[in-house]
């Protein structure tokens, strides 16, 4: 039997794989502070719960600060608030809302909420039916794709891409300034390659923004960038451009890697499974429950990190103030207090949609119902113009001795390949 | 992106600038595991890692 103790969650090379021991072990001890790192692990759902809830006592400004994330100076004392903010810009993506608390979250939330409206989520949608078509007509033919490079990166990108306003006649720009959306492009550089061609990047991203903000200013569109070009510091100045660069490619980041492994996870599981397939392409109308069965199942985000401002209890344990706090989504969303028999995948999960894949409370992904109606999409499209969908056998093995390729991370949760057959 | 997870786990290699949160690389040798630049290479959601065989690393975003 393994050690489970002995195991570090953040290093272990064998959680990618196969996660899911390790997170019954977790759910014995809902709220428990690891031994390697000292990060106290909250699996639980109702403490998970309580954490996000909380955004007084649990800070976000160390979201991506890592197990072993360090202040300048010893958090001591049963309230470190003043220290939190006399050190807060020191730490990475201080300057990015993930990162915010109240005050300063609450204006820039409101601000990306108030131009993502309902009426440009349905515009957003016509394009991605659109998108779906015109990239499928490149795959379809093949018979076969490696789907994250050749489909669910290029979709993602422009689709995020159209929300925020960019014009259609920018996209392929735009996916070259990235590297994305070509099938050769799987990250890996060949050997005497000039680096600079072959690696894939979002930083152009930010050049690409900066003129875009400028000339919104000039002109305005009413599209999203223009609400970004044009909001005003507290003080009533317009920011400089590059403080709008740095939320439209936020935006970008936050959305874009994320949808791509939900989309991959979607499709492992309707290529692995023929009869789940057919019923989804017979039932339509489950695909929406199927998306949030996914979400909780196999949701891109592993966990988030929190600190402790002040010294409080979760779950009986005693949490000190300066606490580095991991909220584990993918655990909390196989909590059996919640869902009944969690480790199985239940197309029709009457509950399914309060998992915790996109959080919850003041931080809960603004780009749910974008991500949502990207799968929702991505499989109508798929359902309509192929007969079967089916794993290659040759790079993902035979069914009873599949072979997957999963982000070798603490955070994240998804397939780094997908090599997919069609049907026509 | 600066989901942090490179400069987790090569930390001699990569670094998060806290200005603008993009990791950016310390040494372009590598100077961690190869086992640990791999992991941080296939770890990076925003796919902005660079490996070639010569060992010289690339990074943006």
């Amino acid at each position: 039997m393994t050690d489970f103790e002995a195991l570090d969650y953040f290093t272990d090379p064998s959680l990618p794989a196969d996660p899911f021991e390790y997170y019954d072990f977790l759910l014995e001890r809902p709220v428990w502070r690891e031994p390697h790192h000292g990060v106290l692990m909250v699996s639980g759902y109702d403490e998970a719960l309580a954490v996000y809830r909380d955004a007084e006592t649990f800070s976000s400004c160390n979201f991506v600060g890592g197990p072993d994330m360090k202040f300048p100076v010893e958090l001591e004392g049963n309230d470190i608030s003043d220290i939190i903010e006399q050190y807060r810009d020191d730490l990475p993506q201080s300057d990015q809302l993930p990162s915010f608390d109240p005050p300063r979250h609450t204006a820039q939330r409101a601000l990306i909420m108030g131009l993502i409206t309902p009426k440009r989520l349905r515009a957003n949608e016509a394009f991605m039916w659109r998108l779906a078509d015109r990239q499928l007509d490149q795959v379809l033919p093949k018979g076969e794709c490696e789907f994250i490079a050749d489909f669910a990166q290029p979709y993602t990108l422009l689709i995020i891409a159209d929300l925020l306003g960019v014009p259609e006649a920018d996209h392929e720009a735009l996916l070259g300034k990235t590297g994305l959306g070509r099938a050769s492009n799987l990250g890996m550089g060949e050997p005497g390659q000039d680096l600079a061609a072959s690696h894939h990047s979002l930083d152009p991203l930010y050049q690409y923004f900066v003129n875009a903000i400028e000339d919104r200013r000039r002109e305005p569109r009413g599209d999203v960038l223009t609400g970004i070009a044009n909001a005003k510091s507290p003080d009533g100045t317009l920011p400089d451009p590059l403080e709008g660069a740095r939320i439209a490619s936020n935006l970008f980041a936050a959305g874009q890697e994320t949808t791509v492994r939900l989309l991959g996870a979607a499709l492992q599981r309707i290529a692995d499974e023929p009869e789940l397939q057919g019923l989804l392409r017979d039932k339509r109308d489950h695909i929406p429950n199927f998306v949030e069965e996914t979400l909780r199942a196999e949701g891109p985000i592993k966990g988030d990190f929190r600190l402790a401002r002040r010294s409080t209890q979760l779950g009986g344990v005693d949490v000190p103030a300066g606490t580095n706090v991991m909220v584990l989504n993918g655990v909390a969303n196989r909590d059996p207090r919640r869902f009944e028999r969690p480790a199985e995948f239940r197309i029709d999960r009457a509950n399914a949609r309060q998992h915790l894949a996109f959080g919850h409370g003041i931080h809960t992904c603004p780009g749910a119902p974008l991500a949502r109606s990207e799968v929702r999409v991505c499989l109508e499209r798929l359902f309509d113009r192929t007969s079967k969908i089916e794993l290659s056998e040759t790079h993902h093995g035979p069914p009873s001795a599949r072979r997957y390729d999963y982000m070798p991370t603490y955070m994240f949760r998804g397939l780094i390949r997908l090599q997919l057959t069609f049907g026509a | 992106m600066g989901s942090g997870q490179c400069a987790f786990y090569a930390p001699n290699t990569f670094a998060l600038e806290e200005e603008t949160a993009i990791a950016i690389v310390l040494d372009p040798q590598g100077a961690d595991p190869e086992e640990a630049i791999l992991n941080a290479f296939r770890g990076c959601p925003s796919r902005a890692i660079s490996i070639s065989d010569d060992a010289s690393l690339g990074t943006g975003g």
